[in-house]
């Protein structure tokens, strides 16, 4: 495979990006869940 | 608006095509409606994605041209059609936040703006690493090129603004009227590989013509863009989620200090 650096370098970004976005999406949510839960009871989301 | 009255439903019930839209701006309705749809959203994205990027690098053949590093393709053409549908969504949201004052879609805006420059910077990124070895550049001033970039710095001003102002109605409303303007680059990313001569490529697939690209190519490509469109939504929906029960609790935080200050 040539130009191997090049592409090796693209699709590293891209899974850095992607997991930067998901993983924060993700565990923002979990932590807005929480607080909710913890200040209002009565949300069971 | 404040925070502690965003995302409260409305008091009196809008009439006609407004019912519908309003129906999703309460706050409970939303995290349900959004909880059930989230996860067919993110476990499809995922799974496309892997597949369309996994035929695109181990299977899809090399063009006779560029080589392998054609494959940068299945990275960079769906960043850069993220990065265009995703300032388009942004612009949708900021227009229902003017003119209908959608609470959801103030929020909406707020939380595509960083997925969106995300989606920018990787095409710019990829298209930089593409052209290196192709037209021994990074980069040149080629209208595509420089059309893109000014799009990321209009993901960047409204990320900006729309977090500059302590009151969060301002912030929206001004973030909205930027969104609403700069989307007149949208067309210009479009067409500049026609109106003007450039180094970037003409478009391989339109709307009106027969793609111009090996099927063997074009079936991975559409995997790859399916799959992550599927995982953009998703994220921003995710995001979304976080932002209603956040400003949810800080509403009931505020409420409950104001109770307390009221009792004492």
């Amino acid at each position: 495979m040539n130009h191997l650096t090049y592409i090796i370098a693209a699709y590293g970004l891209f899974v850095m990006i992607a997991a930067w976005f998901s993983i924060g999406a993700w565990m923002r949510m979990g932590r807005a869940r929480r607080r909710l839960a913890a200040i209002d009871p009565r949300q069971h989301r | 608006m404040d925070a502690s009255t965003a995302l409260a439903p409305s008091v009196e019930p809008p009439s006609g095509g407004r019912r519908n839209l309003h129906r999703f701006a309460n706050p409970g309705r939303f995290l349900r409606l959004s909880g059930k749809v989230l996860p067919f959203l993110a476990f499809p994205g995922l799974v496309i994605t892997l597949v369309g990027l996994g035929w695109g690098l181990f299977l899809a053949p090399a063009d006779w041209q560029q080589g392998d590093a054609v494959r940068i393709m299945y990275i960079h053409v769906p960043s850069a059609w993220l990065a265009s549908a995703g300032y388009a969504a942004l612009a949708a949201a900021s227009l229902a936040s003017l003119v209908w004052r959608h609470p959801l879609a103030d929020l909406a805006a707020f939380e595509i703006g960083p997925v969106g420059a995300g989606a920018t910077a990787l095409c710019l990124a990829t298209g930089s690493l593409w052209g290196k070895p192709m037209w021994g550049a990074w980069w040149v001033w080629d209208a595509r090129l420089t059309s893109v970039l000014v799009l990321f710095f209009l993901y960047l001003g409204h990320i900006a603004l729309t977090r500059a102002f302590d009151n969060l109605e301002r912030g929206a409303r001004a973030g909205a009227i930027l969104a609403l303007v700069g989307a007149v680059d949208l067309p210009i990313i479009k067409f500049s590989v026609e109106w003007w001569n450039t180094l970037h490529q003409p478009d391989s697939i339109t709307l009106t013509g027969a793609p111009t690209m090996y099927i063997g190519m074009l079936f991975p490509l559409f995997l790859s863009a399916l799959g992550m469109t599927l995982g953009f939504v998703a994220i921003c929906l995710a995001r979304t989620r976080a932002g209603v029960m956040e400003r949810r609790t800080r509403a009931l935080m505020l409420a409950r200090a104001r109770q307390e200050a009221g009792a004492a």
